[in-house]
């Protein structure tokens, strides 16, 4: 098996909560609360789960974005909290960042060739710097007459492929993909994936991929994890997680999925409710409020995380 | 009205937006036939037009920007396009409603839930404050709203978004209105969420006599919701069959390339299939077929002549030379 790159212990990640009143207990969102996995080199691990789940928020605890309430995170055996300056200068080439949107993500008054090239600057790789940012325009499908156009001339997908260059251009191991192509048309998704998974053979990549969209985290990932209210519930290789989920919330996550096929027409509603609120969480198990097969010890107990199968993870009472 | 139970018909419409840039041909020639109890889903990608074609049925198209060229939107014998402000005022929301896709900004945030869908019935129905509020409440029960007595008197902040496009669904629905537009009802919402709602749309469908307009982009909605499909390219309807023709035979590659480009849940194909390119200026608009640009069945006749919207078996109709005979 591969090594991994990134290891996560126990992480979490609590906001505070702005308090009415003086004498009032601080409150907290609780949208990372003890996590653990690790990302293998050179794969792509898919992190799926509802709005409000904490998906984001790890990958920006990942990126040195925001700072973890408690927990490691290693990259490559180096807890990249422990850093020192120069050190998390270099870490910071190896760890990028895609983002959901793109018409927020890329400085309006800043050319494309200027975008690109930015991190290269910073990063003092001035050598033929319009040859490589050429290249990596090239790379990512943009035509080289777009080195001098601003960010409005062009339609979303085209922004997508903008910073996905820019964040290939210190030839970065790890890519946090953030919802990358939730913003886009069908057909131009099918586009931005596929060109993903180029660049993924071609930078030897690995990609941590964000996503509430079950169909492309199928397409893309080897394996996935399923969150829900800032826990991992379930993380298993694709095929065994589609072909035999185990926790309920994933069931209920996959059956959710609208076919494409008006011969099958699916039961729908299976999950009821809405999700709790991550500042009051329910006890025990966090999924009991909307689950079909809660026991009494679900609403008393949290049930523990544990590998049931061969790197197959679950956290449910039913298979304590 | 030549079609047995049809309740609104479409004859070339034409919606135009004059901008500095240029003029927009946002709706260019569409034509509808909606039944009773149908469900009817508009696809396409943004910029096709969907969504102004359903805000030109209600005529709330923002002039002086953007107008209502030509056509006939026959609404059970009338032409609505003849229609006085006044007597528009009296189909919306009334005999004709329309759900928006994005519940928080629809919905007002000052006034309480009750107070929105009373109004409602104030101006349709004229009920009084009491009156209005049970109506209200029953409308809440239908949607599946838990709670309705107290729920009229929440504002819209202290609903999450699954909570708030039901009031807007309750509230589309309050006066049993014979055609419901749905523009992208789910696309906002989480997918257990959305799933909720789309058994909501099921079950209303076999309870009311309403007819949909279901707009979307996501075509397992589709799949799962709609009776018969019709698939829009830069202002015009490229394809229209029923969902079972659409789904397994497509005719106009437009379709097919959207179709491919879901990821397929059974297969593990490496690479999705694509349309190329991108969807073209509405400014600079190809001469001859719209979709020439990215289509891997290009013919010499496509970029010199626009297709017919030709009419093949079992009411399907295409907008493609492919299928176009004597050529």
């Amino acid at each position: 098996m591969n090594e991994n790159i990134l290891t996560i212990k126990n992480l979490k990640k609590y906001f505070p909560v702005k308090k009415d009143t003086f004498f009032e207990r601080r409150k907290y969102v609780k949208a990372v609360d003890g996590i653990s996995f690790t990302i293998r080199e050179g794969e792509t691990l898919g992190l799926v789960g509802e709005s409000g789940c904490g998906k984001s928020t790890v990958g920006k605890v990942i990126v040195k974005l925001l700072e973890p309430t408690a927990g490691t995170v290693s990259f490559r055996d180096r807890d990249i909290y422990q850093m020192d300056n120069t050190e998390t200068a270099a870490l910071r080439k190896e760890i990028q960042m895609i983002f959901q949107d793109p018409y927020s993500s890329l400085d309006p008054r800043q050319k494309t060739g200027k975008i690109i090239m930015e991190p290269l600057i910073i990063n003092k790789q001035k050598e033929n710097l319009n040859e490589t940012v050429l290249k990596l325009m090239r790379d990512v499908g943009l035509l080289e007459e777009f080195f001098d156009r601003y960010p409005h001339e062009f339609s979303g997908g085209q922004r997508q492929r903008i910073g996905i260059a820019r964040a290939l251009a210190l030839n970065p191991s790890l890519i946090v993909c953030d919802e990358p192509v939730s913003a886009l048309d069908v057909s131009i998704q099918a586009q931005i994936v596929n060109m993903m998974q180029d660049i993924q053979a071609q930078y030897n990549l690995t990609y941590l991929f964000i996503s509430h969209d079950l169909g492309i985290v199928r397409h893309i990932s080897n394996r996935i994890a399923v969150m829900y209210l800032g826990r991992i519930v379930e993380i298993a290789e694709k095929k065994t997680l589609f072909s035999k989920p185990l926790h309920p919330y994933t069931l209920g996550l996959l059956k959710a999925i609208p076919i494409p096929n008006p011969n099958e027409i699916q039961e729908q509603g299976l999950l009821q409710g809405d999700i709790p609120s991550p500042i009051d969480l329910p006890e025990g198990c966090r999924f009991h409020t909307r689950c079909e097969r809660r026991m009494d010890i679900c609403t008393k107990e949290h049930p523990i995380y544990r590998e049931v199968e061969d790197n197959h993870f679950v956290e449910c009472h039913l298979y304590d | 009205m030549n079609t047995p139970n049809e309740i609104l018909r479409i004859n070339d419409l034409k919606t135009k937006f004059f901008l500095e840039e240029g003029t927009v041909f946002a709706v260019d020639g569409v034509d509808i036939s909606l039944r009773e109890k149908e469900t009817l889903a508009i696809v396409g990608e943004s910029g096709s037009g969907k969504s102004v074609t359903a805000l030109s049925i209600l005529k709330l198209i923002q002039e002086p920007t953007g107008r209502i060229t030509d056509g006939e939107i026959h609404y059970r014998d009338r032409n609505l396009l003849d229609l006085s402000e006044k007597e528009m005022r009296k189909i919306r929301g009334n005999e004709i409603s329309m759900i928006f896709q994005e519940p928080m900004t629809s919905l007002n945030p000052v006034f309480t839930i009750g107070k929105q869908i009373r109004e409602v019935y104030k101006y349709h129905q004229g009920l009084n404050k009491r009156a209005g509020n049970r109506k209200a409440a029953e409308m809440l029960d239908l949607v599946g709203i838990p709670n309705s007595e107290k729920c009229i008197h929440n504002y819209p902040f202290q609903l999450s978004g699954g909570m708030r496009q039901r009031v807007m669904i309750a509230m589309a629905l309050a006066c049993n209105p014979r055609i419901l537009m749905a523009d992208e009802p789910t696309t906002a919402l989480d997918v257990t969420i959305q799933s909720q709602i789309i058994k909501l749309l099921m079950d209303l469908k076999k309870e009311m006599r309403t007819a949909i307009i279901l707009i979307t982009h996501d075509l397992g909605v589709v799949a799962q919701l709609a009776e018969n499909v019709m698939v829009m390219y830069m202002g015009k309807a490229v394809e229209y069959g029923d969902v079972k023709s659409i789904f397994h035979n497509p005719y106009h590659p437009y379709t097919k390339g959207l179709l491919n480009s879901i990821p397929q849940i059974n297969d593990d194909h490496d690479r999705l299939k694509i349309i190329k390119g991108i969807i073209p200026s509405p400014f600079k608009l190809p001469a001859g077929c719209k979709y020439a640009t990215r289509c891997d069945d290009v013919m010499d006749i496509c970029a010199k002549k626009e297709p017919a919207y030709q009419e093949k078996e079992n009411g399907r109709k295409v907008r493609c030379w492919k299928y176009t005979e004597g050529i």
